[in-house]
Formats: C-alpha cells, sequence, structure tokens
C-alpha cells in the first residue's frame, strides 16, 4: 500500500505483543511531515514501544510502518542503517556517555558516520551546541551538568546529523519549570526553523499540548483518539476527557482490580 | 553533487552539500580562493540543498580567507541555511 507524501510517518494496521497481551493492536497512526506531533496517553500503553517501532529497534508482528517513504519490514540492513540516520532520538534518559566530554558526546554521531574533518566537526558541535544554549559548557562532564543541561547536550547531539525526524522520549521527564520551558522552546524552534518532524511522546499535558500540532491518545493497545489540541480537549469521549483533564477516576479506574477491601481486612469476618 | 567555481573574484558554490559531497567541494573552493584576488564574493545562490555542514563550509572560507587577508563577502544565501544559521546565532558571522 502507498504511503501519503504529506506523511513523515504512517503506521497502518500495526500489531506488537509482549507475550499474549497486545502492546498495540492494528493500529493506525499519520505523523504529518513538519509538524510537532504528540504521542500521548498513560505511563505503560506503550508509548516508548511506539519510538522503538519507529525507529526500528522492534519489529511489528503485523502491518506496515513507513517513515520518509519506506516501509520498515521491507528494508535491507543497510538501508535501515541509511535511514536511522536521517533519524534523530532524545532518549528519555538522555544517554550521554558518561566517560565523554560534552563536545565528544555532540562530536560522536558525526564521527562514527561521517567522514568529516576535525575543524568541521568542530565548527558543527559548536553550531548546534549554541542553538540549545551550552557552547559554554563544551568541556565539561555529563556529570558536571544539571538534568535539564544534560538532556540539552543529548539534544544537540540527535541534531548533530540533521536529521529529518526527530523523536522525543518523554523530554519533560524530571525537569524544573525552567528546563521545560527551555525544552519546550527548542522542540518548536528546531521544527519550525529546521523543517524537522518531531514526534514527541509524552505524557506531560500542558506542555505537550503546548507545542505540539496534533495530538494521538493511545491506550488500551489502541489509538483512543486524535486531533489538535483543542479538538481533544473538546472531546466527548470519556477516556479522552479522563486523560486531558487528569481525572484520577473514570474509565481508567483509581484502583486497580482487588478483593473487596473489607474482605482483605477482616478476612471476610464482620463485627 | 556539489561544485565550486571561480570567476571574476566570484566565488560559486552549487548543487547539494551534504557529509559526503562537502569535502571534494571544500578542496576545490579553497584552492580557488587561494586564487582569487583581495576581495572575493561567496555567491550561495546555486546551491539546491544543504545542512550544518554547509555552514561549516562556510565558515571554514570564512577563516581561510582571514588567514590570506582576503575579504570574503557571503552573498544569496539559500533559505534553509539562512534558518539553520539563525538557530545557531551565526547570522551575523556570514556576511
Amino acid at each position: 500500500m502507498a504511503t501519503d507524501a504529506r506523511n513523515a510517518v504512517e503506521l497502518k494496521g500495526v500489531s506488537f505483543r509482549r507475550g499474549e497481551r497486545f502492546i498495540f493492536n492494528n493500529v493506525d497512526i499519520a505523523i504529518p511531515r513538519g509538524k510537532v506531533t504528540g504521542i500521548m496517553g498513560p505511563s505503560g500503553c506503550g508509548k516508548t514501544t511506539l519510538l522503538r517501532l519507529i525507529g526500528a529497534q522492534l519489529r511489528a508482528e503485523s502491518g506496515e510502518i513507513w517513515v520518509d517513504g519506506s516501509n520498515l519490514p521491507s528494508l535491507a540492513r543497510t538501508e535501515l542503517f541509511d535511514l536511522r540516520k536521517r533519524m534523530g532520538v532524545l532518549f528519555q534518559s538522555g544517554a550521554l556517555f558518561t566517560d565523554l566530554s560534552v563536545f565528544e558526546n555532540v562530536a560522536f554521531p558525526l564521527r562514527v558516520h561521517t567522514q568529516l574533518p576535525d575543524d568541521m566537526i568542530r565548527d558543527i558541535v559548536l553550531l548546534k551546541l549554541q542553538a540549545v544554549g551550552l557552547r559554554g559548557a563544551i568541556d565539561l562532564m555529563p556529570d558536571e551538568l544539571s538534568g535539564g543541561m544534560k538532556r540539552r547536550v543529548a539534544l544537540a547531539r540527535a541534531i548533530a546529523l540533521d536529521p529529518q525526524i526527530l523523536l522525543y522520549d518523554e523530554p519533560f521527564v524530571g525537569q524544573d519549570p525552567i528546563a521545560m520551558g527551555v525544552l519546550v522552546r527548542l522542540i518548536r524552534l528546531l521544527n519550525d526553523a529546521l523543517g524537522i518532524t518531531s514526534i514527541v511522546v509524552s505524557h506531560d499535558l500542558a506542555e505537550t499540548a503546548s507545542i505540539a500540532d496534533y495530538i494521538y491518545v493511545v491506550g488500551d493497545s489502541q489509538v483512543l483518539g486524535h486531533g489538535t489540541p483543542d479538538e481533544l480537549m473538546a472531546s466527548d469521549n470519556p477516556r479522552i476527557k479522563q486523560f486531558m483533564q487528569g481525572s484520577p477516576d473514570g474509565p481508567v479506574p483509581f484502583h486497580f482490580p482487588a478483593n473487596k477491601l473489607a474482605d482483605d481486612l477482616l478476612g471476610g469476618v464482620r463485627g | 553533487m556539489a561544485q565550486a567555481s571561480l570567476s571574476n573574484n566570484v566565488l560559486k558554490l552549487s548543487g547539494v552539500l551534504d557529509h559526503h559531497s562537502v569535502i571534494a567541494v571544500r578542496a576545490e573552493a579553497e584552492r580557488l580562493l587561494a586564487e582569487a584576488g583581495q576581495e572575493v564574493v561567496l555567491d550561495c545562490s546555486a546551491i539546491e540543498k544543504s545542512n550544518s555542514v554547509g555552514l561549516s563550509l562556510l565558515l571554514v572560507l570564512k577563516r581561510a580567507a582571514v588567514k590570506r587577508q582576503q575579504t570574503l563577502r557571503i552573498e544569496q544565501l539559500p533559505e534553509d541555511l539562512q534558518q539553520m544559521a539563525h538557530v545557531s546565532e551565526v547570522s551575523e558571522i556570514l556576511v
């Protein structure tokens, strides 16, 4: 089946299981090119799994995953390697190399994937660090950085090869309000100025809704709904409503299924 | 495919500048710059597509010009390179 050129990524009828449990069951998702798309849902709903499927780190049980015009399951190893160079990933942990300086962390993908001479690698590292506001931290080691700074260095590394698609895995987790604000601004700036397609996997509603052009809400191995942030806020779907309004109880219950409280506490013996 | 050419002290870059093509173009552009006069225009109007290596190439040529005490004026920077320069806050250097 052909893919729509307006979309950078398309999942068609994708299913993925861990053991007997479906993480995704016949899911369709279209990520528009050049936009910021949020993938949202409660913790454990498979958002990171979705990123791994798009990054071809995991293989779907069935369905098609089109990335930049190529269906991942049909690609040879070398084609996959080339495609991955066009994708950047900002991992939840930052995943900086702890024994390498900030400079060497950002230079790493350039050294591995290109034959550029040292002076051009230095230029690009400086340009990327300047873009995230951390050129002055170039000689520091990761353990000398705050959590927010680590995330920004990781972002500089993720854009070192000028990816066309940038995947953000929970970029706002554990960040203070200022660091969050900086990240929100950077994601939007890089997307708009560099024409990158951004996929932001997150359960941080306010931040994601503030930058996303479009949002998919996933849960129960399905796409529960999708639309612009405003459309989802106004949704009548009780599951979407619960997630978007952050209600503790609703279709997704507050309590994990259990025996009756009295039975557990009193062993079935009532006074 | 990317190329560099020199005519009347106008050094022209053309084609697609990427991580592969930039190395050969750089060598050629540096050679041509050394042949050029005191005041050189770097014409970027024929760059079809580029990424950060394009910005680096411009910086490499700027540094080479400074070393030879030449004046290198960058003209007609394509939109994508302008945007990248803006994000990395080097627009004022690349003039």
